[in-house]
């Protein structure tokens, strides 16, 4: 499923990266990387930014942005 | 990397000798500073933080830009030890390069506060180079790294430019030997949160108070910049006249009336309008610079950046824009926080709408000349109602123009305690850029401004015989519209220079102090037509300072143009609709 469809607080897995080549790169150099765990922290007010966690490092992308990523239900 | 506190490093490295400067073959201008090591002497250049060698973003172009270029001999990466987990990769990059080079893992506090820990011998004993662990912020193992660095640099660097350039193409992956790496040289707890920085953005992201606390926090610092910079604004105009009556104006004398004019006048008083930006430049960026290193920047672009991705900007605009209502220039010199070229052209035309100071001052007077007190605070209201729509409009005609590529990532760094020796370096650096870049364009503007007004030779000053005059005259028809007679013209033109100075070039032309403007305005105009000046006054181009601003930071004469022309044209629209449809309705 889509990094989207995730609640605040809610933490998965990521399945996979897919999209513009240049946005694929720079998610990768964030540390988003399959089987690596994500958590959206929070989303911003009026349909904002989300807030995620993977690792130490945490940054907020939007929407459009957010779609390139796919996350799988931690077991 | 960014957010490495690679900025604070270079700065604890190189004291106060750095120097922004220009590469064959890059488009932007580059920190570099000398560094005594020993008895040699070398060059340092602060590179752009990339994330990746072989990104695709601007800064990473511009960094493999200088490697094929520009002959190095040795090649120093600074990682965030803290979030080594993912930094690595970069680290791999570079080896792969084959340049001699050394790693750095700055912010090892941190990293421990985060509880990573890193073995820096083991990691440096695969790698093949040396691996130092340092806090610039505390100033820790820095002789350390000046060591290892003279060291360094006694091995020459083999690998010639095109060598570089054919090791820069290719993308192969270096996943497996990062994971391996990490495995067996670096510790780190599963969830990483130092909880500091997760408590406070509960408080100060949260859904219903976060924007107010952003908004109450920027009027604070706001506040601040301009309570602040006022003394220091009038200290040094006070200390600008005094130089003047004391040393220029004698020593003017002996020059024909003709150039001792042009010289006080012009060039002189062109120095003191780049002197009056000095104390509100300073104080701006050391406040700037302390909410971006705080951490607070990031935040309040995620804040408010579901609004403003709607007209094609970010949130980090939206804090420049209402810095921007004090003084357009330092918020325009601002802009330099975003990396994104087309953003940062968008962002540059927008901002000077943000009603300023200095034409707050020109409505004040106006308002209280032509409008009852109980109607003022409604009109001044009017006109920063109608500032906003006309930067949203803005926004929105040329997003399309200006089309932002990068994605929107931003990284939201843990708090941190600003650092002063940063802010205040910081400060001087926009300064000295600011005197360097924009003294000469102002100047110039001022002298041809007086030139206008006091030529043909032997005119009385700005009367209707001057060019000044004669060209207000010729486009009074233009004007005649709008309810402007041919002497605002004149102001108009002085307001070029600086917009408060619109109401000296109005008492100039009316003969009269600037006691007596108050009836001589009362006299000349309604109120129709002196909203509609108001109005004009509001929109109409940028002052010559801001101008030079958005052609030092935008480099593209087409952008300065741009902003001016538009900026213009909005302004004549939006008066003329005004004028004509009030007199329409009888007014």
């Amino acid at each position: 499923m889509k990094l989207s469809c995730l609640r605040c607080g809610e933490s998965a897995s990521v399945s996979c990266v897919e999209g513009d080549a240049c946005l694929v790169r720079r998610l990768q150099a964030l540390g988003v990387h399959p089987g690596r765990p994500v958590n959206v922290v929070r989303r911003a007010a009026f349909n904002g930014p989300l807030h995620l966690r993977v690792g130490s490092t945490e940054f907020f992308l939007r929407s459009r942005e957010a779609d390139a990523i796919s996350v799988v239900h931690a077991s | 990397m960014p957010n490495t506190g690679k900025s604070t490093l270079f700065n604890r490295l190189t004291g106060a000798s750095a120097r922004t400067g220009n590469w064959p073959g890059l488009t932007v201008e580059l920190l570099s500073a000398k560094l005594p090591l020993g008895a040699d002497l070398v060059e340092l250049v602060d590179l752009p933080g990339i994330y990746d060698l072989h990104g695709m973003t601007e800064d990473e172009h511009v960094v493999r830009r200088f490697l094929e270029r520009v002959p190095l001999d040795f090649l120093v990466v600074v990682l965030n030890a803290a979030q080594i987990d993912r930094q690595i990769n970069l680290l791999l990059q570079a080896k792969a390069l084959g340049v001699p080079m050394l790693a750095v893992l700055n912010m090892r506090d941190e990293a421990q506060r985060f509880g990573v820990s890193i073995d820096a011998v083991r990691l440096a004993a695969s790698l093949g180079f040396p691996v130092l662990e340092v806090s610039a912020r505390r100033a820790e193992g820095l002789d350390g790294l000046r060591q290892a660095l003279a060291q360094g640099l006694r091995k020459p660097n083999t690998v010639s430019l095109a060598d570089m350039a054919l090791r820069l193409a290719p993308e192969e992956t270096v996943q497996e030997e990062a994971d391996a790496l990490l495995r067996m040289a670096v510790k780190s707890p599963s969830e990483l949160s130092d909880g500091m920085s997760a408590r406070l953005d509960r408080v100060l992201l949260h859904p219903l108070w976060g924007l107010p606390i952003f908004f109450l926090s920027m009027f604070l610092l706001f506040q601040f910049v301009f309570t602040a910079g006022a003394p220091l604004q009038d200290g040094v105009a006070y200390l600008l006249d005094l130089l003047r009556d004391v040393i220029v104006q004698p020593v003017a004398q002996v020059l024909p009336p003709f150039g001792e004019g042009l010289l006080i006048g012009g060039v002189y008083d062109g120095l003191a309008t780049v002197a009056s930006f000095l104390p509100i430049i300073a104080l701006f960026f050391i406040v700037m610079s302390a909410v971006e290193d705080s951490g607070y920047l990031a935040r309040a672009a995620f804040l408010v950046d579901g609004f403003m991705a709607r007209i094609g900007l970010d949130g980090r605009g939206f804090v420049l824009h209402l810095f921007g209502m004090g003084c357009n220039v330092p918020a325009v010199m601002g802009t330099r926080v975003m990396r994104s070229p087309g953003l940062r052209a968008l962002t540059m035309l927008v901002l000077p709408f943000a009603l300023c100071a200095a034409r707050l001052q020109v409505f004040l007077f106006l308002i209280a000349a032509l409008f009852a007190p109980a109607q003022a605070a409604l009109v001044l209201f009017s006109l920063y109602v109608l500032s906003l729509l006309a930067a949203v409009l803005t926004a929105f005609v040329f997003k399309w123009r200006y089309p932002s590529m990068e994605p929107v990532i931003l990284e939201l760094p843990p708090y941190r305690l600003p650092q002063f020796v940063t802010m205040f370096k910081s400060a001087w650096g926009e300064i000295a850029g600011f005197l360097q870049r924009a003294t000469s364009f102002i100047v110039l503007g001022v002298v041809a401004i007086w030139l206008l007004t006091h030529l043909p030779w032997g005119v009385e000053p700005s009367s209707p015989a001057s060019f000044a005059g004669q060209l207000s005259a010729s486009v009074g028809a233009v004007f005649a519209p709008l309810g402007f007679d041919a002497l605002l013209g004149v102001a108009l033109l002085f307001g070029f220079i600086a917009k408060e100075v619109v109401l000296g070039g109005l008492a100039v032309l009316y003969s009269v102090s600037e006691d007596g403007l108050t009836q001589a305005v009362q006299q000349h105009m309604d109120w129709v037509q002196a909203y509609s000046f108001m109005l004009f006054t509001l929109l109409y181009t940028p002052c010559v300072s801001t101008l030079a601003a958005i052609q030092a930071e935008g480099k593209s004469w087409r952008l300065t143009l741009t902003s001016v022309l538009w900026s213009v044209g909005l302004a004549y629209a939006v008066s003329f609709a005004f004028y004509q449809t009030a007199r329409w309705l009888g007014f």
